[in-house]
């Protein structure tokens, strides 16, 4: 008993480093949980970049599954994920929109036209209000919704191969089961 | 050149100290308020929250653009939707969670911050409580309750006992019997 006793300090000491590595290693303070996880994309109205006179709603996301990819010109990552956009469009039959995100239509236009174009089409948030509705803090975040415009999935922070293939295969894959089984029923 | 950097930095300080706080220098936005109660209320929505990207810096202090799109946002809800402030903080929360809450709600994920507190009061109390009950109590023989019972001046047996509980009694019974437990510690 007292010689257990004599543990008691080094046992407190492990609780608070096992405390520390759990909050501190495995929990990155930059990526906040999504508070619009599991719940519908928000209404909004936004001009399209290629047509800034057409103003399209939450309507046109709707109908089948669709990542939907906050960018702008101005953010690095975003040009780091650019590539594995590409690879999703040519591969998959994923429908990927953009939210051009507080960035410039001439430099956005410049952008595709020069590393190429992976978005059905792209949305215009010129002034960061739809950012805001959306819990965007940075760029590029990505949204999965499912057929009914629900948000399934949020990424902040680029897409790459890894998480495409740990996170969002699997969040895919349970959507087409999902629409499947709908179906047979 | 070091006197007019000094003449600057001087002019720098005098104006700085104009505004009213470091904080509100710490922004730029110009904002137009109806009147001093909306902008009050403002000021304490944007002192209230979180900025979601420097994670720690409320919305007041930081020059991040989504900081600035916020404050923006917080002025639109407050004086052209005329939000009350609950209703601010409601879709503050919907949109970026509970981390723009520097004070969590309390829910299941929650529970163990606001409680832990609690809970390390209870344990320090009843480890103290034990710490004070396991203090030793003399063992005194015959001749030393004898003399103990000179020394109080009294034979009453009660008297003795008082003082034999030294450990605890001491303490609390006081200065007169201590010394009493003092003397008796020398005369061992």
């Amino acid at each position: 008993m007292k010689r257990a006793r004599l543990y008691l300090p080094l046992g407190i000491f492990l609780t608070i480093i096992a405390f520390g590595y759990a909050g501190f290693e495995l929990n990155d303070p930059h990526q906040l949980p999504s508070a619009l996880l599991g719940k519908p994309f928000p209404e909004f109205s936004a001009p399209l970049l290629a047509e800034p006179a057409r103003v399209v709603d939450r309507q046109v996301l709707l109908g089948t599954p669709v990542l939907v990819n906050v960018w702008a010109t101005w953010c690095p990552t975003c040009k780091a994920e650019h590539e594995e956009l590409m690879r999703i469009r040519r591969q998959t039959d994923l429908r990927i929109v953009g939210i051009n995100y507080k960035d410039q239509r001439a430099k956005a236009l410049r952008w595709l036209a020069d590393y190429g174009n992976p978005y059905d089409f792209v949305l215009q948030d010129l002034d960061g209000g739809l950012g805001v509705e959306l819990g965007v803090y940075g760029a590029p975040e990505s949204f999965l919704l499912d057929a009914q415009g629900r948000i399934v999935y949020k990424r902040v922070g680029d897409i790459n191969p890894r998480i495409w293939r740990d996170e969002l295969l699997p969040h895919l894959e349970t959507l087409e089961v999902g629409s499947v089984s709908a179906d047979l029923r | 050149m070091i006197a007019r950097l000094l003449l600057n930095c001087a002019v720098a300080v005098a104006l700085s100290s104009l505004g009213t706080s470091a904080r509100a220098a710490a922004q730029v936005d110009i904002y137009q308020f109806p009147d001093s109660q909306t902008e009050a209320r403002y000021r304490g929505l944007i002192d209230e929250f979180r900025c979601p990207k420097c994670l720690n810096t409320n919305l007041a202090g930081s020059d991040a653009p989504i900081a600035r799109d916020l404050r923006r946002t917080v002025h639109r809800l407050v004086v052209e939707e005329g939000f009350s402030d609950d209703q601010v903080r409601d879709f503050l929360q919907e949109r970026y969670g509970d981390f723009v809450l520097y004070s969590p709600p309390f829910k299941p994920g929650t529970w163990i911050l606001w409680l832990a507190p609690l809970g390390f009061v209870v344990l320090g109390a009843v480890v103290l409580a034990r710490t004070v009950r396991r203090k030793d109590t003399l063992q005194l023989d015959a001749s030393e309750q004898r003399r103990i019972a000179a020394i109080v001046g009294t034979q009453s047996t009660e008297a003795v006992n008082a003082v034999t509980n030294v450990g605890v009694n001491a303490a609390d019974s006081g200065a007169g019997s201590a010394e009493v437990a003092a003397q008796l510690e020398q005369d061992r």
